[in-house]
C-alpha cells in the first residue's frame, strides 16, 4: 500500500513541476464502490496543495475505522461482539459530529430456520447496533433500521462459511 | 326299524352342516398404492381442432402424484378402449389392475368439447361412476383435474385436491458485486405446476404469500420502496391495496377462516408481536405483548385460537393463544427449534419446521398425544403448507444449491420433487378449494 | 542550441530529470492502477480470422443441406421405427390376449373332464350295487330250500327211529336189567358230556364277547383318526385360503385398527359366487380393498373330500390388520 502511494506521489510531483499536464485522475475504475473489493478508487486526486493526506470522505478512507460498515454476529445472537465496539464507536462519533447525516442500519441473518423468524432476528441485530449508537450519544432521529432477514444474503453457499458472512448488520449512509 | 334310524341320523348330519359358517381371520396384506389404469382419452372429431391436452395423461399424473395410486404405463396396456362396450375386463385382470378409467372427447360447438369418462371396478366387473362434462379448450385442464377429483373421491372416500392452485416466490439473480440484481416474482400455478403466471414482480424481496379462504385474494409482504409492508391483491384482476405500513416489521399475514381478519406480525411497539386486523375496518387488536420475537401466526380451523412462533422460552417454539388474547400456552416440547406452525384442515395435526440434529425438517405434531413425526429428509426444509384435503404437505427445500419445491404425504410415506423452472423457488402455499375457475 | 541551454539551466536540469525518471519507470514497472481483481466468469477471447465470405457461405449452405438431409433421414427412420414398434406391440398384445384365452379354455376343458369322470364313476357304482343285491337274493333263496330239505330229512329220520324202537322193545324186555344199567351209565355219561359242552359254550361266548369289545375299540379309534384327519385337512385348507387372500390384499395406507367382515359363497371347486361386506369398517377405501382381495384370490383352495368341502361353501372373512 505504502509504496503505491509513494509512486503516485512521485509522478504527481514530477508531472506538476514540468507543468501543463493536468491530471484527470486517470483510468481508475469509474464508480467502483467502497463495499466491493476494497480497491480504493485511485480517482481522488484533488487540489494541488494537499499532499500525503486522504482527502475524500472519511467513510471511504480505507485506513479509517469508518470504512468498515458491516459487522458480523454469532449464530442466533444479536449482541454486538466486542471486536466491533471500536468501529461502532467511530461511527457514533462521526454521526455526532455530523448531525445532518442519517444512517440506515440493515439487519440480516443466515438462511437456517423459518423466514419470518429470521426477519425478527435481523431486526434484533439492527436494534442492537442502534442501541449502541444511541448509548454513545447519537440522536435517534439520525438512525433508521430495516430487517431483511435471510432475504438479502451476501454469500450463497449452504455452509458455515457463507452463513457467517450473512449474519450481519450493515450501516448504509 | 333300521331304515328309521338311518333317516334320523341323516337328518342330524344335515343339521350339522347348517350351523355357523367357518370364519377366517385376515391380519395382514400389502401396503401400497392402488394400481389403476387410465386409458388415453380418444378424440372423436374429424373437424375442429383436436384437444390441446391429453386428458387421460393429466388424470393419471394427478392420481400418481397423490401417492395413493399407481397408474399403469400406457405401453403396458393390452387394449385401449374408449367406450363401455369395448371394455374386456380380462385384459385388466391379467395386469392385476384394480380400477379402470376410460374416456372420449368429441367436439361440442365452436371451441367446445364434450368429455365423457367411466370408472370401473375391474374385479367386480362393473362401472362405479361416469360423467359427461361439457367444456372448452381453455378449461380442458381444469376438467381433467375435476375428473381426477371424482375418481379419487369415489375410490378413497376423501375429496381430491387436484383442481387447486399453488402460489410461490421465485428469484432470479444476475450480475455480480455491486451490480448484483435480483428479480423476485410472486407466481400462481395449477397444483401440478402447469400454467404459472406472475402476479407481482419486483427487485425487492417478496415474502409470506397467503390465500384468502375464498381463493380470490392473496396477502403478501413486499419490500418495495425499501420498506416492508403488507399488501392484499385480487387474484383475478391484479388490483391491490396496501394494508399496513407501520414502522418496523410488517410481516407474516394469515387470513382468519371467515376471511374477515388477518393475523400479522408488527414490531411498531418495540419488538415483533402478533396483532389481528379487521380487514374492512382496518382496526388493530394486539394479541401478544412480550419482549420476545412473536411471529408466524396461524389460525385454528374453528377460528378461535392462533398458533405462533415465539422465542420467549429461549429458542423458537410453538405457542397457542385464544383469539381474544390472554396467556399463551406452549405446544411443542420436543426438539430444540420449532417454527412456522399451521393447522391441518381437519384441525387434528400441526405442520411445522423442526430442527433435528442440526437439520431443519418438516414434521407433524398431534397436540393431544404430543406425537411428533418428522416427514422430510432435507437439511434446510421450510415453509410447509397443507393441501386443502389434508393429504399432502408442500414445502420448500434445497437441491444442488438451488431452491426447489417438494411435497410429502401427511403420513410421510410418499415424497416427490416438483419441477417448476429456473432460478430459486420458495415459500409455496396451497390454495383452498376453488369454487368457480374463471379468468385464469 | 547550447546557448539556449546555458540560459535556462533549470529547464535543462528538469528535462534531464524527467528523462531519467521516465527511463527508470520504463525499466522498473510501477503499478499505476491497482490490479483489477477478476470478477467472476472468464471472458471468452474470440480468435478472429479473415475468411473468404463466399467460401464461408458456400460451406454453411452445404452443411445446412447435409444437416437437413440428416434430420429428414433420422425422422424417416424414427417414423419407420415407430410404425414397427406399434405393429410389434399390437401383435404382442394380441398374443397375450390369446394366451389368456387358451388358458381359460384349457381350464374349462379340465372341469368338463372331471365332471364327466365323476358321472361315469357314479354310474359304475350304481351298477355294481344292483348286481350285489341280485346275488344276495339268490343266496337267500338257496338257503331256504336247503333248510326245508333238512327239515323233511329230519322228519323221515324220526319216523324210522320210532319203528326201530318198537322192534327193539321186545329185545329190551329181555335185556331190561342190562339195558337199564347200561342206560344209567349212558345217561351219566351224557350228563357229563353236556356239562363239558356247556362249559365250552360259555367259554366260547366269553371269548366272542371279548372279541366284540376289542373290535368296538378299534372301530372307535378308527373313527377318531378319521376325525383328526378331517380336522387337519380343514386346518390345512383354511391356512391355504388365508395365505392366498392375504397375498392378494392391497391395503390402503393408514388403515391400521379398522375391521371389516365379508361373507363369501363358493362353488364346489372354490370359485367365488358371491362376496358381500356384512360389517363395514366405515372407510370406503378399506371396504373396497377387502372385497377386491377375495375376488382376486378366486378360485379359493378347497378340501379334497366332498364331505369337508360342503363346510367350506359358506365362509366369513374378518379383515383385522394387526399393525
Amino acid at each position: 500500500m505504502k509504496s503505491k502511494s509513494l509512486a503516485c506521489l512521485a509522478v504527481a510531483i514530477v508531472v506538476l513541476l514540468v507543468g501543463g499536464c493536468a491530471s484527470t485522475g486517470g483510468e481508475g475504475d469509474p464508480g467502483a464502490s467502497v463495499e466491493d473489493y476494497g480497491s480504493g478508487t485511485g480517482a481522488y486526486t484533488s487540489g494541488a496543495s494537499q499532499g500525503g493526506a486522504w482527502t475524500g470522505s472519511a467513510l471511504e478512507d480505507p485506513n479509517s475505522p469508518l470504512y468498515t460498515k458491516t459487522i458480523y454476529f454469532d449464530f442466533d445472537q444479536s449482541t454486538v461482539r466486542s471486536d466491533y465496539i471500536e468501529i461502532l464507536s467511530a461511527h457514533a462519533s462521526y454521526l455526532i459530529s455530523s448531525p445532518s447525516t442519517t444512517v440506515l442500519i440493515e439487519g440480516h441473518g443466515d438462511e437456517r430456520g423459518s423466514r419470518e423468524y429470521n426477519i425478527g432476528l435481523g431486526e434484533s441485530r439492527a436494534n442492537a447496533i442502534r442501541n449502541f449508537l444511541e448509548a454513545e450519544g447519537v440522536s435517534p432521529s439520525q438512525i433508521n433500521t430495516i430487517s431483511y432477514g435471510e432475504e438479502r444474503p451476501a454469500a450463497f453457499g449452504n455452509d458455515e462459511a457463507s452463513w457467517s458472512e450473512n449474519r450481519r448488520g450493515v450501516l448504509v449512509y | 326299524m333300521k331304515k328309521l334310524l338311518t333317516l334320523i341320523l341323516l337328518f342330524v348330519v344335515a343339521l350339522q352342516t347348517k350351523a355357523a359358517p367357518l370364519t377366517i381371520e385376515i391380519t395382514q396384506g400389502l401396503e401400497g398404492a392402488l394400481p389403476i389404469a387410465v386409458v388415453p382419452f380418444a378424440w372423436r372429431g374429424d373437424q375442429g381442432a383436436p384437444p390441446p391436452h391429453e386428458v387421460g395423461g393429466i388424470v393419471a399424473a394427478d392420481l400418481g402424484r397423490s401417492g395413493r395410486f399407481k397408474p399403469l404405463p400406457t405401453q403396458d396396456m393390452l387394449s385401449k378402449p374408449s367406450r363401455g362396450d369395448q371394455v374386456d375386463f380380462r385384459d385388466w385382470r391379467a395386469l392385476n389392475v384394480d380400477n379402470l378409467v376410460i374416456g372420449e372427447i368429441s367436439p361440442n360447438g365452436p371451441g367446445g368439447y364434450l368429455v365423457k369418462f367411466h370408472l370401473y371396478d375391474v374385479f367386480r366387473g362393473e362401472q362405479l361412476t361416469g360423467y359427461s362434462i361439457p367444456t372448452t379448450a381453455r378449461d380442458l385442464r381444469a376438467t381433467a383435474h375435476h375428473i381426477a377429483d371424482i375418481v379419487y373421491e369415489t375410490l378413497t372416500g376423501q375429496p381430491g385436491a387436484f383442481a387447486t392452485r399453488i402460489a410461490y416466490v421465485t428469484s432470479i439473480r444476475g450480475g455480480t458485486g455491486k451490480d448484483r440484481t435480483e428479480q423476485v416474482e410472486l407466481r400462481i400455478a395449477d397444483a401440478d405446476g402447469y400454467g404459472a403466471q406472475s402476479i407481482v414482480s419486483s427487485k425487492e424481496p417478496i415474502m409470506s404469500p397467503a390465500w384468502s379462504p375464498d381463493g380470490r385474494k392473496i396477502a403478501y409482504v413486499s419490500f418495495e420502496n425499501a420498506q416492508p409492508s403488507i399488501w392484499v391483491q385480487e387474484v383475478f384482476t391484479g388490483k391491490r391495496e396496501k394494508l399496513t405500513s407501520f414502522k418496523g416489521i410488517n410481516g407474516a399475514p394469515a387470513w382468519s377462516p371467515d376471511g374477515r381478519s388477518l393475523a400479522l406480525t408488527l414490531s411498531k411497539d418495540g419488538n415483533p408481536d402478533i396483532f389481528v386486523m379487521d380487514v374492512a375496518r382496518r382496526s388493530l387488536r394486539p394479541i401478544t405483548r412480550h419482549r420476545a420475537i412473536d411471529t408466524e401466526p396461524a389460525w385454528s380451523p374453528d377460528g378461535r385460537s392462533l398458533v405462533f412462533t415465539s422465542d420467549r422460552g429461549g429458542a423458537p417454539q410453538i405457542y397457542q393463544v385464544s383469539v381474544n388474547g390472554g396467556e399463551p400456552s406452549r405446544v411443542t416440547f420436543e426438539g430444540p427449534y420449532n417454527a412456522r406452525a399451521s393447522f391441518s384442515p381437519d384441525g387434528r395435526l400441526l405442520g411445522m419446521v423442526t430442527r433435528v440434529d442440526g437439520n431443519y425438517r418438516i414434521a407433524t405434531l398431534d397436540p393431544t398425544t404430543r406425537d411428533l413425526r418428522v416427514l422430510s429428509t432435507g437439511r434446510l426444509d421450510e415453509s410447509p403448507s397443507f393441501a386443502p384435503n389434508g393429504s399432502m404437505i408442500i414445502y420448500a427445500t434445497q437441491a444442488s444449491g438451488k431452491g426447489v419445491l417438494a411435497a410429502v404425504s401427511t403420513d410421510g410415506r410418499v415424497q416427490q420433487r416438483l419441477r417448476l423452472q429456473e432460478g430459486d423457488v420458495r415459500e409455496p402455499v396451497w390454495s383452498p378449494y376453488l369454487k368457480n375457475e374463471r379468468n385464469r | 542550441m547550447l546557448a539556449v541551454l546555458r540560459r535556462n539551466p533549470v529547464a535543462l536540469l528538469l528535462a534531464i530529470l524527467l528523462h531519467v525518471a521516465l527511463a527508470v519507470f520504463l525499466i522498473y514497472e510501477v503499478a499505476w492502477r491497482d490490479e483489477v481483481k477478476p470478477i467472476g466468469a472468464d471472458v471468452d477471447v474470440v480468435q478472429a480470422r479473415l475468411v473468404d465470405q463466399r467460401k464461408l457461405d458456400a460451406e454453411v449452405e452445404q452443411r445446412e443441406a447435409a444437416e437437413r438431409a440428416r434430420i429428414e433421414e433420422a425422422a424417416a427412420a424414427r417414423r419407420a421405427e415407430q410404425d414397427e414398434r406399434e405393429a410389434v406391440e399390437k401383435r404382442r398384445a394380441e398374443e397375450k390376449r390369446k394366451l389368456v384365452e387358451i388358458e381359460q379354455q384349457r381350464k374349462q376343458r379340465e372341469q368338463e373332464e372331471a365332471r364327466k369322470q365323476a358321472e361315469e364313476k357314479k354310474r359304475a357304482e350304481a351298477e355294481k350295487k344292483r348286481l350285489v343285491e341280485l346275488e344276495r337274493k339268490q343266496a337267500e333263496q338257496k338257503k331256504k330250500q336247503e333248510a326245508e330239505k333238512k327239515r323233511l330229512a329230519e322228519l323221515e329220520k324220526k319216523r324210522k327211529l320210532e319203528e326201530q324202537k318198537r322192534e327193539q322193545e321186545a329185545v329190551r324186555k329181555m335185556a331190561k336189567e342190562k339195558a337199564e344199567r347200561e342206560a344209567e351209565e349212558k345217561a351219566e355219561k351224557e350228563r357229563q358230556e353236556r356239562i363239558a359242552k356247556e362249559k365250552a359254550e360259555a367259554e366260547r361266548k366269553r371269548k366272542a364277547a371279548e372279541d366284540r369289545a376289542r373290535a368296538q375299540r378299534e372301530a372307535e379309534l378308527a373313527a377318531q383318526f378319521a376325525a383328526e384327519q378331517d380336522a387337519s385337512e380343514q386346518a390345512r385348507v383354511l391356512g391355504l385360503i388365508q395365505s392366498k387372500v392375504q397375498r392378494n390384499w392391497l391395503r390402503p395406507p393408514g388403515t391400521e385398527g379398522l375391521k371389516c367382515t365379508v361373507r363369501v359363497r363358493l362353488g364346489p371347486s372354490g370359485s367365488v359366487l358371491l362376496a358381500n361386506v356384512v360389517e363395514s369398517s366405515g372407510n370406503i377405501a378399506f371396504d373396497r380393498s377387502v372385497e377386491a382381495a377375495v375376488r382376486k384370490a378366486d378360485p379359493l383352495p378347497m378340501p379334497r373330500s366332498q364331505r369337508l368341502a360342503a363346510l367350506f361353501r359358506d365362509l366369513i372373512f374378518e379383515f383385522v390388520p394387526g399393525n
